[in-house]
């Protein structure tokens, strides 16, 4: 904490120095802060870019017809709107937030890797830069959806799939060192008496997604291999006509396509189980449950991936496994979802913007989590399938779920970084608008998914335009009030405004980042290991 | 505190690389054991054939499906749409396909038998779909099926339908 004095004494000793001037103190940082930041801004600076898409999406969608860009471009939009917010905003946000707090949790002087961590997220902007390149290509940037199932995306497609194949190779390696560094930091570096099962659930969290990460990321790689050597090098991993089957795709795929949704939700849960304590003034209800619950969660999404292809031809046998074995994914999330209503059960809460975003988390992720369900029914799922009713639940997983966590975190947390309260007001303005515009975007496509409108096309029937209005409508509020968001984030911390937070920011929060360490936190922390009891 | 080595972590991600390749053999084993793909149909010899049990009066419906491609360049069609088939009574059938190019193409039929839980019971003695078939230009020819029903078919299998895929032999490997 006080290691400037030090610094001007030993000037060759670049270990204590503060960061490096200008735009270098970026390039060659090994600071986890400065990489948690770069992250949380590169998966900023993705979800307005992914927003925009989404935003052309619902424009050409607001009434029935073609009017504003034609299918190819809009089916580009679908497919890049899914990646960008995949791959670019909610893997990168937990990955930063995974940086700036786990060293910070644990009681570390920084990642165990801390190269590796630079160039885990310097691969980033190039992927990215790579992906979205496409759309300035001949013959368009990729258009086959976000699951990119061959034959759509080897025989059928744009020529810039190979930039596509390329640039989830390099995002994948990005991931799993990324993954690599969370797994040994919280192995090896935890603080004297800083037990597993002392660790704080965001820590927990991260470490089975870490898991998660490293057993599926490479199969995705294997993945888009495959269709590389399909496209240019002449095998039919995919391709009926030499022996090939395009459904072991879709195998393949959701093999790692399962495990990811839940990299991309186990995260928010250990947030959710943070700022729910926190403000509800009761130590969190049934940790050891939640571990456990979590690492349940974790291992039965390697034996459920077939639910996303009842569709296909799988045989009855088959169909009725990935059914139940889906649905009993419900037991472990009850538990979850009971543990926070029980620790909000009689505490003093008060709602604050991160409570706010968190209980608007537990009540809409819950209704993504019942669509869920609905889907899991496999007789059912022929009517559901490839319908807005699909649309509808991953969004209310995604959105209220995965990304309102990251926003309740950020808010949550952004005091102990930056040593100022953001702006309330504003703050409860940006839940409110996110809040009506999440709901007003996405319920109404369970209703026209249930009606029959398919997802993926750029134009419909005529009984669906007036939900569709009123979501176009929901999805302009939402994408907006983002803005709010960035405007109150931009005042707290580069405009130096809002009050000076305390040391503890809010009412007795536990952890070590709150108790151990000032507000905002010095460059360096945890030299010395703190003593946890 | 036991410590953990980076390297021994990166062992993972290596192994679950080799896994997803791992899944292909896997898939088509697991395909081949089930019977689910709809693949598993026997090849047998005129002589096996005529070995099996000719006793049993089943006679099961055979619908014989034709699925060029989008674009239907082949006029490929089935002679007969249906036909009847009983086991040790081996029937030979033909599709016809037309060549429009004023050069000789290479085609590959791949086969696919629906519902895939039957498609043991299917016997095929000859088909053009094991081998590549070179068709002249401008010209019609007839590709020969040679098909019976296995012994072994229970009671409850009452039909059956085969379909085929014409593919260009310059297309096989996927390039577009």
């Amino acid at each position: 904490m006080s290691q400037e004095g030090v610094s001007q004494e030993m000037p060759h000793d670049d270990h204590h120095h503060g960061p490096d001037k200008g735009i270098l103190r970026w390039l060659y940082t090994t600071n986890h802060k400065d990489i948690g930041t770069m992250y949380l801004l590169l998966a900023l600076g993705s979800l307005l870019i992914g927003g925009c898409m989404a935003f052309v999406i619902r424009a050409e969608l607001f009434e029935p017809g073609l009017q504003l860009v034609d299918p190819n471009f809009f089916n580009q939009m679908t497919t890049m709107h899914g990646l960008i917010m995949v791959f670019g905003a909610i893997m990168p946000a937990f990955v930063g937030l995974a940086n700036w707090l786990i060293p910070l949790m644990i009681g570390a002087p920084d990642m165990a890797l801390p190269r590796i961590n630079n160039w885990s997220f310097w691969l980033l902007p190039f992927a990215f830069g790579m992906l979205l390149s496409t759309l300035f290509m001949e013959g368009g940037a990729p258009n086959f959806g976000w699951t990119f199932y061959a034959p759509l995306s080897t025989d059928y497609a744009p020529p810039s799939v190979t930039f596509f194949i390329f640039s989830v190779h390099i995002m994948g390696i990005s991931s799993v060192m990324g993954a690599v560094n969370v797994i040994v930091t919280i192995f090896n570096m935890r603080a004297p008496g800083m037990t597993f099962m002392k660790m704080p659930l965001f820590v927990w969290t991260w470490l089975i997604t870490a898991f998660l990460l490293i057993a599926v990321m490479p199969v995705l790689a294997g993945v888009v291999t495959m269709m590389l050597m399909d496209i240019h090098f002449g095998t039919s991993f995919f391709n009926a006509a030499g022996g090939g089957d395009p459904v072991l795709f879709q195998h393949v795929f959701w093999f790692f396509g399962h495990p990811e949704v839940y990299i991309m939700i186990l995260p928010a849960f250990g947030i959710i189980s943070h700022i729910i304590s926190t403000f509800s003034r009761k130590p969190l209800f049934g940790y050891t449950s939640m571990v456990f619950a979590t690492s349940s969660i974790a291992i039965l999404s390697f034996i459920v991936w077939a639910h996303h292809m009842f569709t296909v031809g799988i045989p009855l046998a088959g169909e009725l496994f990935f059914m139940y074995s889906t649905m009993l994914i419900a037991v472990p999330t009850g538990v979850k979802v009971f543990n926070w209503v029980t620790t909000m059960f009689r505490g003093s809460m008060t709602f604050e913007t991160p409570m706010l975003f968190a209980i608007a988390f537990v009540v809409l992720f819950t209704i993504g989590g019942l669509s869920g369900l609905m889907l899991a029914i496999a007789p059912a799922d022929f009517q559901y399938h490839d319908t807005y009713f699909v649309v509808a639940h991953f969004h209310y997983v995604l959105v209220p779920g995965a990304l309102f966590s990251i926003l309740a975190a950020v808010y949550y947390w952004l005091p102990k970084w930056c040593g100022r309260m953001y702006n309330e007001t504003l703050g409860k303005w940006h839940f409110w608008l996110s809040f009506i515009g999440v709901n007003l975007t996405f319920f109404p496509m369970h209703f026209v998914g249930l009606a029959g409108m398919p997802r993926r096309i750029p134009d419909y029937a005529l009984q669906f335009a007036d939900f569709n209005a009123i979501v176009s409508v929901g999805a302009f509020v939402f994408g907006l009030s983002q803005l709010i968001f960035v405007y109150n984030i931009w005042r707290t911390t580069l405009g130096n405004k809002g009050e000076k937070a305390t040391d503890l920011v809010w009412e007795k929060p536990t952890g070590l980042e709150w108790t151990a360490l000032p507000s905002p936190v010095p460059y360096h922390t945890f030299q010395e290991p703190p003593k946890v009891d | 505190m036991k410590k953990i080595s980076p390297w021994k972590i990166t062992i993972i991600p290596i192994l679950m690389f080799g896994f997803g390749f791992a899944l292909v053999p896997l898939y088509d084993i697991f395909c081949d054991v089930t019977g689910i793909n709809g693949k598993n149909y026997s090849v047998m010899s005129v002589f096996d054939a005529n070995a099996v049990n000719e006793n049993s009066q089943k006679i099961v419906t055979l619908q014989l499906l034709a699925d060029a491609d989008s674009r239907d360049v082949w006029q490929f069609t089935p002679e007969k749409k249906r036909i009847d088939i009983q086991a040790g009574k081996m029937i030979t059938t033909y599709y016809e396909i037309t060549n429009k190019n004023d050069f000789p193409v290479t085609i590959q039929a791949v086969p696919s038998v629906a519902p895939g839980e039957w498609a043991e019971y299917l016997v095929k003695i000859e088909c053009f779909c094991f081998n590549q078939q070179t068709i002249p230009p401008y010209e019609k020819i007839k590709l020969p099926l040679q098909v019976t029903l296995s012994a072994k078919a229970p009671e409850e299998v009452n039909h059956l339908s085969l379909s085929y895929r014409i593919y260009q032999s310059e297309s096989l490997g996927g390039t577009f």
